[in-house]
């Protein structure tokens, strides 16, 4: 077996082991070995990722660490210690963005964006807004109104991120904002599985072309 | 490698990470994990979707990668700045040893980070505060949800500890407790004596800091002298 399949294969299924159990299913070194696949073509980075932790106590503290002292670890050269850096500048950012995003916009301000995002989007998409974190999904209504198995990683996505209010929006945006059968429909729906998970159903938008309308307050407005 | 990509690199080592735009980080990212032409294309396509790199860094790997188009390897990176960064938070948090009330107060708010729901978390302790295990007991902090008197209880006794803290946030709102707070508290704390478990403390968080229920109302609580206030 060549080293580059003996090396590939382990680190799909490495890769594989992460999305199907997820973080807490990894020790340190193991979720330092996954991060350095990126940094490291190729080689073994089991006996890397101990090498660093021992060095330096922890992830957080490789992360943190200075390309100069990293190029000191066996095992890593200028190219590895730059990523390293990379994923931990990106990481720390992160942490300062999710500690500065704790707000919530007002009705005003999420049909605003929702219209920009429209306004790239086809006709009759939808998308499933949560205004306490500008977190969005977008989505075909069939999905729902068919109940396929593709709802479930909408709201596995919805309860992750810890949602409490959702506003789900359809664009109409090339005509009138009237709803029809299916959107009433689809409001149905979407409201069970949201309240199934303990996620509030804020709004039920249709954004037409110059006014959008509630379909869960019953109110028109021009937008 | 596009040159693009080069040019994006060259901008970072000189500049920091804050001088990139959205676009050219997620570019950035994702240059590591997919040596093709199109990392740009995609890059772009995540930060229309999803508004940017930390949102999508959110997102469900199944769903990123076929919302986006992308392979596993990038949608694995792209996950694993979120969980990433919010363990090794978390596990700097978890080394602060709970003996003082400012302890306890960094702690949880270092914990409650990045929430913008409220929940409840409980917290064992061995004798010397520190921290055997966290746990999230309920979402919808103590005003929307019955206090589960019965899971803290069920918590505490199944991690062999010496103390217990319970601690929920305020999103929105600044720390100061509601009367149900107080209440819930005498309740929790009335369980955990019967089991033989001292109920240190209740935190809680806002966007003005944390606030201890035992500094401010301490006559709802057994003395424990090892706990500083």
């Amino acid at each position: 077996m060549s080293g580059k399949s003996c090396h590939s294969g382990h680190r799909e299924r490495v890769r594989r082991r992460y999305h199907e159990f997820g973080i807490y299913s990894f020790h340190e070194h193991e979720l330092l070995e996954l991060i350095l696949f990126y940094g490291i073509p190729l080689k073994n980075t089991n006996e890397i990722a101990h090498r660093l932790i021992e060095k330096f106590g922890c992830l957080d503290e490789v992360l943190k660490a200075p390309e100069k002292e990293l190029t000191k670890i066996k095992g890593i050269g200028a190219s590895a210690a730059v990523f390293l850096k990379t994923f931990g500048d990106i990481c720390g950012e992160y942490k300062e963005f999710i500690s500065v995003n704790q707000y919530a916009l007002s009705a005003d301000e999420y049909v605003a964006l929702i219209r920009e995002y429209f306004s790239d989007t086809e006709e009759n998409k939808c998308i499933l807004f949560c205004p306490d974190t500008n977190f969005r999904i977008s989505f075909s209504a069939d999905i729902f109104l068919e109940n396929t198995k593709d709802t479930i990683p909408i709201m596995n996505n919805l309860v992750k991120k810890e949602s409490s209010r959702i506003v789900v929006a359809v664009n109409k945006m090339n005509s009138t904002a009237s709803p029809n059968q299916n959107d009433i429909q689809l409001m149905d729906i979407i409201s069970e599985k949201l309240s199934a998970v303990g996620i509030r159903l804020q709004d039920f938008l249709i954004i037409g072309k110059r006014s959008a309308y509630s379909l869960l307050n019953d109110s028109a407005f021009v937008v | 490698m596009s040159k693009s990509i080069d040019n994006i690199k060259a901008k970072y080592k000189e500049n920091g990470i804050g001088i990139l735009s959205e676009q050219e980080k997620t570019a950035l990212l994702l240059s590591y994990a997919d040596k093709g032409d199109t990392v740009e294309e995609t890059a772009e396509k995540i930060c229309d979707k999803y508004g940017n790199l930390y949102n999508a860094a959110d997102c469900d790997i199944s769903y990123l990668m076929k919302e986006c188009d992308i392979n596993l390897s990038s949608a694995v990176l792209i996950n694993l700045v979120s969980q990433v960064s919010r363990v090794t938070e978390i596990n700097d948090a978890m080394r602060i040893r709970l003996n003082t009330v400012e302890n306890a107060k960094k702690f949880f708010t270092s914990y409650f980070k990045g929430r913008n729901t409220e929940v409840l978390a409980a917290v064992v302790t061995d004798k010397n505060f520190k921290i055997n295990n966290i746990s999230i007991i309920s979402y919808g902090g103590f005003s929307e949800v019955h206090a589960p008197i019965r899971s803290i209880a069920d918590f505490a006794l199944k991690n062999e500890c010496k103390y217990v803290f319970i601690a929920h946030n305020h999103p929105k709102s600044d720390n100061k407790p509601s009367p149900s707070d107080i209440m819930s508290t005498i309740e929790i704390k009335n369980a955990v004596d019967v089991i033989g478990i001292p109920l240190v403390d209740h935190i809680i968080t806002g966007n003005n800091g944390g606030y201890s229920l035992r500094a401010n109302k301490g006559d709802i609580f057994t003395e424990i002298k090892e706990y500083k206030l």
